[in-house]
């Protein structure tokens, strides 16, 4: 060790006495009034909390399985059965009532209807109807709480996604991961608070950007950290070749020091957020390799997320590693899987999706709940928007493709908070409009961060001249899923 | 169902500062003139005709809401009166620049004792008035509440029965509604089509029917409405107006709860019973605890294990020291709020990476605190959780993955308010998890890859029904392979 660099650092030359005096009245206002973030902490300290009425938390992780492309709730959840007998009639005006369509079904002479090719069976006691493109998913129907009436605003993926991941269908609004992880903070110090997990499985016909988790206007070590199946789980985590961790460390403290004396003169939050960053980064260098080793898993842990498990980077592989994650209690990990846009050829394209998550995400939830973790992990499932009931291009029998449809589409939620083998909301015949409880994505978000005992009113942050939240000025409790 | 007109007419209290600050204004700029010698007259002549529109259009309001129903008609006719004329003069004011002088200082004269009377209406008799509003200390009705025990001869042997008066309602009851309610709802003002100022009106109720069951505080919105949230539309009395004490509460829960008498209770009693029929009537009156939870939460917390929990978290408590929180964290202990705004907390040893048993004894630092402990992982041995018995209010606790065994199981029988208990991963067997049947409180226990066998699993579900057990058995059973047909049932 050398001994300079232990001593404090300080620079005595004019311009920087200057410097260190123009500390202006906003910088100093934003570095008082910003850092919410250790809020779980502070709160034992006696600071005042958020939220007017306490909220219990019944959720202390989420896993959000995002299904990106806009899965048909025909081939899923919502059974119309009254459809079988109407293949290839037009859509009754009665219940398109005019509304807009998107450019790629406008101008088609004529909109038939299309059925599920695929059948729905009861399962589970509470008698639920599925398809039978998802049978291990029929198998835990018991613990699902599905919500057949979602809608949104967005008709078109990027703004859609961008709505139900930040609230708002511009991009640079920060990813609900974030919110809650500014918000409630973590409580494993080696790991992000908010993880993101994209499977390689799929078909990337519909691009997946990184803004969708970042921080926004939130300090930047609240986005979302993406750890990908290669060599290198987390890029330029790993120490340059030929240095070593000693080395490393020194260098950190030294650089620490560094941004802690440019954090004095200026206050900005972004050296803060930098200074945390490198440290977590430091620490990750051990978490991180620990955490995705999945060799010491049994083979019967495989078995049960199926047989894609083994090959990582997959949906079924990033299921199990999503467990590892919440088992270190990580606050909120996102995983996405890609290519559920079917404009043609449905019936394949929906087979091999569901096929590809099917299994895993009924493994999850069983390998959760026999560990006791779901009792306080939500697990969410599903996409930013529906499908339409008519058939997008030519209509065959075995053959048809659906265009996005915003006005109704099933997720479902499930473990902490949610009443379990529950559904909630109604579609009309035509799962086309909503008949019961409708349920609007900013609902939703309420409703998530409610479960995570924080009050969507409440969590706000002050940017631009104005007070922010995940819910902007909208968003209602779902309380009848609340269990 | 408020109508147009009525909903208009509420804004009365809002539209009549118009004109009262408009003609008053009109008239400072007549003094104004007088005294500086400036030719103002313009301004003075516009002032008075926007404050005399102004002042019309108030008493349009104002009769809007009057015709609501809400006020004793007797009560609205001095305003009412005075209003017009007010009106009516400031036009005249303005017509007649002439008799300017004259007619503006009547009108002002005029425009003060409307005022006077319509600041009545809205805010309660009295409301000016310096010395004799209704007192705010609580002695006068803390002696009442002690009977009055009246001896009926001083001459009589101490062994002849004596007559107790009671006036419940007159001396504890009448001075809260009194002092809290009669400002909406009494003879001059009635919110709701409700009064709360004789007997017969309080068992009628309002507009949405009757406020009051006897014998039943939870059912009374005369009681339950007092105890809701603040920021619920419900909430009385209103946000923002001054709300009842604990003690006030208590006792309506008290009058209501004993069968709401209206009446003077004459007991005849035994002389030996005296001593404890005085010793009961001593104030305080404590509200129970329970009675706040329901009335606040009637219908919530319905799933199993939320009860216990939510009755712990009802209990204040003093948040944890910011040393003992520090101290924790040089451990690498997670100490976190289960509840924001609660001082109860969870501790988590996920990040812990040198476990030491005497972590489990500085847990003493947060022993009425902590509900919640996640020990999964940890190499913790079963003499280790000696310390634990200690954590009254512990509801939920993680062992799963720890080195324990059956004899833990004994240790935590102690636990009163156990709720949750996470042991898979452990060596429990079949005969340890039999104690499981004796803790008092326990709702939910894991046992995924322990010993213990579906025999055992059956004896303890024998031995304690309600238990719910998690052995991690649920296995998927295979899809057929074969080609989806299309299955309609």
């Amino acid at each position: 060790m050398t001994p300079h660099h232990d001593e404090p650092f300080r620079l005595h030359t004019p311009e920087f006495s200057g410097l260190n005096q123009q500390l202006d009245r906003r910088d100093f206002l934003k570095r008082t009034a910003s850092g919410l973030g250790a809020l779980a902490l502070g709160s034992l300290l006696g600071t005042p909390s958020f939220g007017a009425t306490p909220i219990l938390p019944k959720a202390k992780r989420v896993v959000y399985l995002f299904m990106a492309g806009g899965p048909s709730q025909f081939e899923t959840f919502d059974y119309k059965p009254k459809l079988q007998s109407m293949l290839g009639a037009a859509l009754p005006d009665s219940v398109r009532k005019g509304q807009r369509l998107t450019g790629m079904s406008a101008n088609q002479a004529s909109l038939p209807i299309a059925p599920s090719v695929y059948g729905f069976k009861q399962h589970g006691s509470t008698r639920t109807w599925v398809s039978e493109l998802l049978p291990y998913t029929a198998q835990v129907v018991d613990e699902l709480c599905l919500v057949k009436s979602l809608y949104t605003e967005q008709i078109n993926h990027d703004p859609a996604i961008t709505f139900f991941q930040t609230g708002h269908q511009l991009p640079g609004r920060p990813s609900i991961g974030s919110w809650v992880s500014y918000g409630l903070g973590s409580e494993n110090q080696n790991l992000p608070a908010f993880i993101v997990l994209v499977s390689k499985d799929a078909s990337k016909d519909q691009p997946l950007y990184a803004r969708l988790w970042g921080n926004g206007f939130l300090p930047s070590e609240y986005q979302g950290v993406q750890f990908r199946s290669g060599k290198d789980p987390v890029l330029f985590l790993n120490n340059p070749e030929g240095y070593d961790g000693t080395d490393r460390e020194q260098m950190l403290g030294y650089l620490s020091q560094l941004n802690s004396l440019q954090n004095d003169t200026w206050g900005d939050p972004e050296v803060n957020a930098r200074i945390a960053q490198y440290e977590m980064a430091y620490r990750m260098q051990t978490s991180v390799p620990e955490v995705m080793d999945t060799s010491q898993e049994p083979d019967e842990v495989f078995d049960l997320y199926g047989p894609g498990s083994r090959d990582k980077g997959s949906y079924a592989a990033n299921c199990l590693l999503a467990r590892k994650l919440l088992e270190k209690d990580v606050r909120f990990v996102q995983l996405y899987h890609q290519g559920w846009d079917h404009h043609g050829s449905l019936p394949k394209g929906m087979a091999k999706q569901c096929k590809q998550i099917d299994q895993a995400t009924a493994g999850l939830l069983i390998d959760l709940k026999r560990r006791g973790l779901l009792e306080d992990t939500l697990v969410v499932w599903g996409g930013e928007f529906g499908r339409t009931v008519y058939s997008q291009g030519k209509l065959a029998a075995n053959d048809y493709g659906r265009d996005h449809h915003p006005r109704c589409f099933t997720m479902w939620m499930a473990g902490a908070g949610v009443k379990s083998g529950f559904s909630y909301g109604q579609t009309d015949d035509f799962s086309y409009n909503i008949v019961k409880d409708p349920v609007h994505v900013h609902d939703f978000q309420a409703t998530l961060l409610h479960l995570m005992g924080v009050d969507h009113e409440q969590l706000t942050y002050k940017y631009q001249g104005r007070r922010f939240r995940l819910t902007d000025v909208h968003g209602k409790l779902v309380k009848g899923i609340l269990s | 169902m408020m109508t147009v007109a009525e909903y208009i007419g509420r804004f009365h209290p809002l539209l009549v500062h118009l004109p009262i600050g408009i003609l008053l204004f009109g008239f400072a700029l007549m003094l104004y003139q007088k005294v500086r010698k400036v030719d103002v007259t313009e301004a003075i002549s516009l002032a008075w005709l926007a404050g005399a529109i102004a002042a019309l259009l108030s008493c349009g309001a104002g009769w809007l809401l009057a015709q609501s129903g809400d006020y004793e008609a007797e009560a609205v006719q001095v305003h009412q009166w005075t209003g017009l004329a007010t009106a009516a003069l400031s036009f005249l004011t303005y017509a007649f620049a002439k008799y300017r002088w004259l007619l503006a200082s009547l009108t002002v004269i005029v425009l003060t004792v409307a005022g006077h009377y319509g600041g009545n209406l809205t805010h309660g008799e009295g409301y000016l008035s310096f010395g004799n509003r209704p007192t705010e200390a609580s002695d006068t009705t803390a002696v009442a509440l002690v009977p009055e025990v009246v001896k009926q001869d001083s001459s009589v042997a101490a062994n002849q029965p004596q007559v107790r008066r009671t006036f419940f309602y007159r001396d504890q009851v009448v001075p809260i509604l009194e002092k809290n309610c009669y400002s909406c709802h009494s003879a001059k003002k009635k919110k709701g089509g409700l009064r709360l100022d004789t007997e017969a009106f309080i068992q009628k109720g309002g507009k949405n029917g009757g406020v009051l069951v006897a014998g039943n505080p939870q059912k009374s919105k005369l009681f339950s409405y007092l105890l809701l949230p603040h920021d619920d539309e419900m909430h009385m009395p209103p946000k923002g107006k001054r709300q009842l004490t604990s003690q006030e509460v208590a006792i309506l829960h008290h009058w209501i709860a004993k069968g709401a008498s209206f009446k003077e209770e004459v007991e005849v009693i035994q002389n030996q019973q005296l001593s404890e029929v005085e010793a009961s009537a001593i104030l305080p009156l404590t509200l129970p605890t329970l009675v706040v939870d329901s009335a606040i939460a009637p219908q919530k917390e319905t799933s199993a294990f939320a009860s216990v929990e939510t009755s712990i978290l009802a209990k204040p408590t003093e948040a944890p020291t910011a040393s003992t929180v520090t101290y924790f964290q040089q451990q690498q202990v997670t100490l976190t709020p289960v509840q924001q705004g609660t001082g109860y907390v969870a501790a988590n040893f996920v990040n812990v990476k040198a476990y030491q048993p005497s972590m489990l004894k500085e847990l003493s630092r947060v022993q009425g605190q902590l509900v919640r402990l996640r020990l999964s992982n940890q190499p913790v041995r079963d003499e280790e959780l000696k310390p634990l018995s200690a954590l009254t209010n512990l509801n939920r606790l993680n062992l799963e993955n720890t080195q324990i065994t059956d004899a833990a199981l004994a240790e935590l029988k102690q636990l009163p308010k156990l709720e949750q208990l996470n042991l898979y991963g452990t060596a429990v067997t079949d005969e340890g998890i039999q104690q499981l049947a004796t803790y008092p409180q326990l709702k939910v226990v894991y046992l995924w890859k322990t010993k213990v066998t579906p025999q055992g699993i059956g004896r303890l579900k024998r031995a304690k029904p309600t238990l719910k057990i998690e052995d991690g058995q649920q296995r998927f059973t295979l899809p057929d392979t074969n080609k989806t047909t299309k299955t309609q049932s």
